[in-house]
């Protein structure tokens, strides 16, 4: 008895726990790992780090630096084969794209959401520019994109596509916007160390924003749907506050092993062992006796074995050739620790070269596409007088039947590896590239392909565009996207 | 919670307790044990008092109590299938009490009457609305198998056992009545001794397709603790086990003593000799190209070549442990004079066949069990198991402790404590895409690889950084130690007779101490280049497991013929894991792996992930006559994981079974009982935890090329740059509205047994439809959020299980005995989310496994080839041509691959649905023969259909590694249409490495897919039982020596023979039917033997 009525108890006592207690012993649900709420200064690393490391030297740049033939993938039993074939798997392009939106855009958007712009204006106006350079990122990339109804989940689960004169429009409104709050003498904070490019000097800021639209307004010069002069009157307008010496030159730091963070050409590099030299741009250099050579790509192993530097660029295409027999792109862009170059000074000159051109004719453009070549090739250590002597053979642009295609190569050296090259030559055909043999579109691609992802999620605003979601897609021109001309 | 639950509560249990205390004023009352001839008690026996409705059950301990019973001399009976009945006559006084204890005298039967029910209460088979079966201790003893759920392969219908590769340790998943979720785990529950046990595969960080996997924690379970093993198929029968048994449930009994019984010791020991399976590799090719011979070696270190060869400079480039090394020389007959002068004569053997070895492996155990008095009753056990896997490194150590013990602490409270220590030790050599187990298969047979180390004791290296498979296998692996306690208290309380409260409390809880070594590499050391690596992780893992039971022994309803009987209960449960990762890399003192020893370290530590679930269930049968039962079960339950205002979730079942001979009174010559069972059961399902909310995460900022390189990814991961942390938006939108997940299934089933009980037939139907699931639905990465949990889809898995058993011969000296089972499921993707075509299961971009809507679970996914008229596969259609056929290309390929395509099939532009994975049905047949003292069993196991991309072909063909190159040479031209023409293809194709490369490399999925079909003699084995002259000799009570042979006849389409290799076998909500570069299947050998005293 003594024995039932104790285990009565306890029955009923663990019967009133259970449900008494229900409540709060199911109130577990909160992650302990993953932070449902984090402040803006927090996250902007992230965001700065994103927008060069990911959105403006990702894979598209890769792929871009293959076809205007700045590189030669070798091998086909390397990855990324079939990218030197202007081949892109459906869903290649899943990977930038989510990153564009679920990252970076996602993220700055909600950062603007978060800051206030007269309180907190250069927190603001630092989201705000990232996310403009983002927009125009990914609308060179695809055209079309989803922009008025994007980043609203619950309202738009599947956004619709809009134009990309709307969204170079807003673009514009925005820099011009970011530029004046990042500097807001109402804002009570403003970045420090966490700010991976300038440690919080906000008149930098300014500077690469303004370098940034400028690159963008000179873009527009071919849109069917853009005045040519005005673009390159924006341009210059932009410039005149953008970067003045190549002290102004903007870099992304690595710090290599030291603290993990790693140049991304690095990886692919050394252990992928997956850039080599084109032999259009090696032999295009020799040729011009350019002295950045030796710096943009190393000599041969199997020249170094024989004590002789040799350059020898692969050409582009299905061409076996051992490993040894082909130059690497040079150790100066791909140390583990390298810098990303993110805006330079020569960049700047090219720019002002073109607007010139288009305003003024070829005999104002030479200046600054002197200048240009020599800002480039004094960032690059090259001797003054090595500079002097390229220059000196360099013929003056009113001089030459194309000053634009002088203009572009030069411009291209100078962007060496980035996604500029690419742009340029989708822009103004310079230089004149011959697709590679073997090839599996007609001609080099001028957009990246739908992402399968976009396909598979939102497919009928994604047809809703008229682009073929096959390869054919590649070739996309029409009147609304800038690279739409003839 | 709700006021009204815990109403209801109490009234059920107040209006149970009231039927026991009405009951227990009747006059007087008789109360024994009923034991069976050997002095074991007897659960379960029917006991009644003749002319009356008066009858209980005995219960676990053999023990009954009979109330109510009329004053006067009354006759009991006892009954239990598979016993006589018997029948003894005693005076009931009024208000007094009898003891009379039954002996029953067992017959022989083929199937346990008593099965072992949700919630571990044990059952009459008569009563079960549902099909149930149970694997019991004989077949579990012949199991040559370590891991419990692989030694569940062929023993069942309804069950598909997957094994993800031959290594000690592998994972191995269950499916019960196919896969019933669409991303969660779809594992069933598995039960000791009423405790949920962990018996899944705990992930860690990197990623499956690169580094393989641990193994699931079913391998800690040591199978000789195990009595029976029940399998509750359908959601009648685990309806009460709620959510968590949504894809089944697996019931285990262990080892238990007697009342009375006297003290028994069981020792066994076991020896198993494992030799790898090594088909699906030419074996008569040399390396080279051409036809050229080249022997491996790389020119610096005195490599020769044929002269000839057609490779600048006249050497191979590459090293031969790499994939891409040729296999296209000369055929072993042809080898040319001036190869053989300037090499010797080459010996020809597989590389795998060089490098594994035979494993040996050592499973000892002792057992002691017995009673304590009549007072309680004990068994304690322990095990140790030794195995080794093929390759050098992999190994499987288990020491395992085990104790049960039961005690009458008083006439009315009973306790039983059960324990299981275990240690697990279980080095592997990884598997996959980083593996030596990938790069043998690169390795031409021609290749002598058989000497790993030079005379100073360096390893052999065949490039620079290429080092001899031994070499990494001794320095580069992983190792996992899981030390784990099972143990779990139950406290049985009879509150008056027929009313026993009982309460089980269990724990089961493990740290497994996973490391990865990777030594320095000496020679990267001296040319400068860092190495050396590890990663130390520690997982713990725990749950807490409680069911406070209230049940009701079968009690008579007035006259009406109609018992009833029943249970309520409440659950508690919760579970947590956590984790702390360090990584290493850059060793410096070589061979030494504690953290600080390596230049970089980084440390990372989660907090307790937290799932809790609280429930209420009862459930009540209602017997009529024994020929009519009905149970009803309820179960309500409330998850921590889902919205607090809508986290409760409520699923019914109930479940028929009409004894129709007996009802009918048609036990005829042929047909000794006949029954038909019908059931309907609803299950609920929570979320998984932290579903609800949008978080942040530590960001990673991915580089170029960050899906392409596992290893020292581009992706930069915060914190970053010194100290700053950077925080992003996860890509998962959290989704408040979410609601528990659902599945329904009906049920029907038919039993006979037949001419004398010699022929027994189970036959089910069953249709589950599960709905409402939650899942990660992908969304359109331009809202912002990659993916998001939301309930949505349907999916539908009907289908039959037959299992048939036969009894032939059963004198005193021959015993023949043949079993069957047949097992169909049909699963359908009924719908997935609106506007989700197909979702990502597994694999790569290129190939996947994917759900696809209309489909069965599990499609494999990638480029198919065009054919004329197909619209999936291309836009073209030539009227005058056969729908479907191949379509060829004119010149270029439409390719990766370059070059021309001419003749050549082409591949799709897009990737489609190529095939299902799963099977066709499942059947096995086992037999078993006793002659006097000997005895044979044989096991055949069958999968008819189904099919398994066999990723390691895309890469093995096309260097003329793989068996399907062995026609090489032969001209052919492709069957198909000329794109461009619609003409028949004419142009000629030598099968060479570019027709390979061509028609089963990159991208050419189609021809990647193989048969997954097969016939395996899985187990044949033989015993000796010692006369019991001899027995007696040696002082033990019995001994049998017993070999069993293992995978000794395997026969299927698939080109590497073994097609149970599956890289996904144990990942939770993968897909499957995904082959690369598993560790061998293996086929054994076991001699045994086991004695008691």
């Amino acid at each position: 008895m003594q024995v039932r009525s104790g285990m009565r108890r306890v029955a009923g006592v663990a019967l009133v726990v259970l449900l008494g207690g229900c409540e709060s012993f199911l109130d577990v649900n909160t992650d302990p790992n993953h932070p449902t709420e984090v402040d803006v200064s927090v996250r902007l690393p992230a965001v700065i780090l994103g927008v060069i490391h990911s959105a403006y030297y990702g894979d598209p740049s890769g792929w871009g630096v293959e076809w205007v033939q700045q590189t030669s993938y070798r091998l086909p039993i390397r990855n990324y084969e079939q990218i030197q074939y202007y081949e892109l798997q459906d869903n290649t392009a899943d990977d930038p794209w989510s990153f564009h939106y679920s990252g970076l855009l996602n993220e700055t958007n909600a950062m603007m959401a978060e800051t206030d712009p007269v309180t907190d204006g250069v927190y603001h106006g630092l989201a705000k520019f990232i996310a403009a350079w983002t927009w125009a990122l990914t609308t060179d990339l695809w055209g079309p994109v989803p922009f008025t109804e994007a980043l609203d989940p619950v309202g738009h689960p599947s956004p619709a596509y809009d134009p990309q004169p709307m969204i170079y429009a807003a673009v514009d409104r925005w820099f011009d916007e970011a530029a004046e709050e990042m500097v807001s003498p109402t804002a009570r904070r403003a970045p420090a160390v966490n700010d991976l490019l300038f440690g919080g000097n906000m008149p930098r800021w300014v500077r690469l924003l303004r370098h940034v639209q400028a690159r963008h307004a000179l873009r527009l010069t071919h849109a069917p749907w853009a005045d040519a002069r005005e673009q390159a009157q924006a341009a210059l307008d932009a410039l005149a506050d953008g970067l003045r010496t190549n002290a102004d030159n903007v870099v992304l730091p690595y710090g290599g092993s030291m603290d993990g963070t790693r140049n991304p050409l690095w990886r692919f590099q050394i252990t992928g062992n997956q850039f080599k030299a084109s032999e259009r741009t090696v032999e295009g250099m020799r040729a011009r006796n350019d002295p950045r050579l030796g710096i943009l790509v190393d000599p041969t192993l199997e020249g170094l074995e024989e004590g002789l530097t040799v350059y020898r660029g692969h050409k582009n295409g299905p061409v076996p050739a051992p490993d040894s027999a082909i130059s690497r792109v040079g150790v100066f862009f791909t140390a583990e620790n390298a810098p990303l170059r993110v805006a330079s000074f020569a960049d700047a000159k090219f720019i002002e070269a073109e607007a010139q051109l288009i305003l003024n004719g070829s005999a104002a453009a030479d200046a600054p596409y002197r200048a240009g070549i020599r800002a480039d090739m004094e960032r690059l250590g090259v001797p003054v007088g090595a500079i002097n002597t390229y220059l000196a053979s360099t013929p003056s642009l009113n001089q030459i039947s194309e000053p634009l295609a002088a203009i572009i190569w030069e411009k291209g050296l100078a962007n060496y590896l980035s996604i500029e090259p690419w742009n340029d030559w989708r822009r103004t055909g310079y230089p004149e590239l011959v697709p590679v043999q073997a090839a599996v579109l007609t001609s080099i691609p001028v957009r990246i392909r739908t992402p399968q992802s976009e396909l598979a999620t939102n497919r009928e605003n994604a047809l809703a565009t008229g682009i073929s979601p096959d390869l054919e897609g590649m070739l996309w021109t029409s009147d609304e996207v800038w690279w739409g001309h003839p | 919670m709700r006021m009204w639950i815990l109403r209801a509560t109490v009234a059920a249990v107040l209006a149970l307790g009231a039927v026991g205390a009405a009951v227990a004023q009747e006059p007087g009352s008789v109360l024994g044990r009923v034991l069976s001839s050997e002095g074991r008690p007897l659960a379960g026996a029917q006991i009644t008092v003749d002319g009356t409705d008066i009858g209980v059950l005995s219960r676990g301990d053999g023990a009954y109590t009979l109330g109510s019973v009329p004053a006067g001399e009354q006759t009991i009976s006892a009954e239990l299938i598979g016993h006589t009945t018997v029948e003894l006559t005693v005076t009931v006084t009024a208000g007094g009490s009898v003891t009379l204890d039954f002996t029953l005298i067992s017959e022989p039967i083929l199937v346990d009457e008593i099965v072992v029910a949700a919630l571990g209460i044990e059952r009459d088979r008569r009563s079960m609305g549902y099909a149930i079966q149970s694997v019991g201790s004989e077949e579990i003893e012949r199991s040559p198998e370590v891991n419990l759920i692989q030694a569940l392969q062929g023993q069942t219908a309804g069950v598909q056992v997957i094994q993800s590769s031959g290594r000690p340790g592998a994972s191995s998943r269950i499916e019960i009545r196919g896969q019933s979720s669409f991303m969660g785990s779809g594992q069933p529950l598995v039960i000791v001794d009423g405790m949920p046990v962990i018996t899944d595969l705990d992930p860690d960080e990197r990623e499956v397709l690169f580094y393989g996997e641990a193994g699931n924690r079913a391998m800690d379970l040591d199978l000789s603790t195990a009595e029976e093993i029940t399998i509750l198929r359908g959601a009648a029968a685990t309806a009460l086990y709620g959510s968590r048994a949504a894809a089944g449930a697996v019931v285990i009994k262990t080892r238990e003593g007697g009342l009375g019984q006297p003290l028994r010791m069981q020792v066994s020991t076991a020896m198993t000799f494992d030799e790898p399976i090594t088909e699906g590799y030419v074996t008569d090719w040399a390396a080279g190209r051409d036809g050229y011979f080249c022997d491996g070696v790389p020119a610096s270190d005195g490599g020769y070549c044929q002269p000839g060869y057609p490779v600048p400079g006249g050497f191979e480039f590459l090293p031969i442990s790499n994939l891409g090394y040729p296999n296209w020389g000369p055929h072993k007959g042809e080898i040319p004079a001036e190869v053989v002068s300037a090499v010797g004569p080459i010996r020809f053997e597989d590389a795998r066949d060089q490098f594994y070895r035979t494993a040996r492996s050592l499973n000892n155990s002792i057992r002691a069990t017995g009673g304590i008095g009549t007072q309680g009753a004990f068994a304690f056990g322990a095990s140790y198991l030794d195995q080794e896997g093929v390759d050098p490194i992999g190994k499987l150590e288990r020491l395992n402790l085990s104790a049960n013990v039961t005690l009458h602490l008083s006439q009315k409270l009973r306790s039983k404590t059960s324990l299981q220590r275990t240690s697990t030790s279980n080095p592997w050599t990884n598997e996959s895409w980083m593996s030596i187990h990938r790069d043998v298969l690169g390795v031409p047979p021609s290749v002598d690889i058989r000497t790993a180390y030079h005379e100073d004791g360096s390893p052999v290296r065949w490039d620079f950084n290429l080092p001899h498979f031994q070499w990494r296998a001794e320095n580069e692996y992983d190792d996992s130690q899981v030390e784990r306690w099972l143990v779990a208290q139950r406290f049985e309380l009879d509150l008056v007779p027929g009313l026993v409260l009982s309460n089980t409390l269990g724990m089961d809880s493990y740290l497994d101490e996973r490391r990865r070594y990777e030594n320095e590499r000496p020679w990267l050391t001296e040319a400068g280049f860092p190495s050396g690596a590890t990663l130390q992780q520690k997982l713990t893992r725990s749950q807490v497991n409680n069911d406070l039971v209230l049940s009701l022994d079968p009690r008579p309803l007035g006259q009406s013929g109609l018992m009833l009987s029943g249970f309520v209960g409440g659950n508690v449960f919760a579970t947590e894991r956590s984790m702390v990762a360090a990584a290493g890399g850059v060793i410096a003192i070589p061979d030494f792996y504690n953290l600080g020893n390596f230049q970089l370290q980084e440390v990372r530590a989660d907090l307790p992930e937290q799932l809790r679930l609280v429930g209420l269930y009862g459930q009540a049968t209602l017997d009529y006559r024994a020929w009519a039962y009905l149970t009803v079960t309820g179960r309500n339950d409330w998850s921590s994981t889902l919205p607090s205002n809508a986290n409760s979730y409520f699923y019914p079942s109930a479940a028929l079974g009409l004894i129709f001979t007996d009802a009918l009174g048609l036990e005829s010559g042929w047909l000794d009982y006949g029954k038909i069972r019908f059931s309907y059961a609803k299950v609920g399902n929570d979320a998984p935890p932290y579903s609800l909310r949008s978080t942040y995460t530590t960001a990673g900022v991915p580089g170029a090329r960050a899906g392409v390189y596992q290893v020292a990814p581009t992706t930069i991961t915060f914190p970053a740059y010194g100290d700053q942390v950077g925080y992003f938006q996860a890509n998962q939108l959290g989704n408040p509205d979410l609601k528990p997940e659902s599945s329904r299934e009906v049920e029907a089933g038919l039993e006979l047994r037949m001419l004398d009980e010699r022929v027994w037939l189970d036959i089910s139907f069953y249709d589950k439809r599960s709905y409402d699931q939650i899942f990660s639905v992908p969304a359109s990465a331009s809202s912002g959020f990659s993916n998001t949990f939301r309930n949505a889809g349907d999916l539908r898995n009907k289908g039959w299980e037959v299992t048939a058993l036969g009894r032939l011969v059963d004198t005193d000296d021959v015993g023949w005995d043949v079993s069957a089972n047949w097992t169909r499921n049909r699963s359908t993707v009924v719908e997935l989310a609106g506007g989700v075509e197909n979702l990502y299961l597994a694999g790569y971009a290129f190939p996947s496994i994917r759900l696809v809507e209309g489909m069965p679970y599990g499609v494999i996914w990638g480029y198919g080839f065009q054919r004329n008229c197909v619209e999936a596969t291309s836009d073209i259609c030539f009227d005058d041509q056969p729908v479907g056929a191949l379509l060829t290309g004119e010149t270029a390929c439409l390719s990766d691959l370059g070059g021309t395509c001419a003749g050549l099939p082409l591949r799709t532009q897009s990737q489609i649905p190529l095939a299902s994975g799963p099977p066709n049905w499942l059947a096995n047949f086992g037999t078993q023969v006793r002659f006097k003292n000997f005895g044979a069993s044989a096991l055949l196991d069958i999968r008819d259909g189904g099919n398994i991309l066999n990723f390691e072909l895309q890469y093995t063909a096309q260097t003329g590694r793989h068996i399907v190159t062995s026609d090489r040479g032969e001209t052919t031209v492709v069957e198909g249409i000329n794109r461009e023409t619609g003409e028949p293809n004419t142009v000629e194709w030598v099968k060479g490495p570019e027709y390979y490369a061509k028609t089963y490399g990159s991208n050419r999925h189609e021809n990647q897919i193989e048969p997954a079909g097969f016939v395996k003699l899985r187990q044949v084995s033989l015993w000796y039982d010692l006369p019991e002259s001899l027995t007696r000799q040696v002082g033990t009570d019995s001994a049998r020596f017993y070999v069993v042979g293992r995978n000794l006849g395997i026969w299927s389409d698939f080109s590497m023979l073994d097609p149970e290799s599956d890289i996904y076998g144990g990942v939770n909500g993968g897909g499957q039917y995904f082959r690369q570069f598993p560790s061998p299947q293996t086929r054994g050998i076991t001699f045994g033997l086991r004695a008691s005293f």
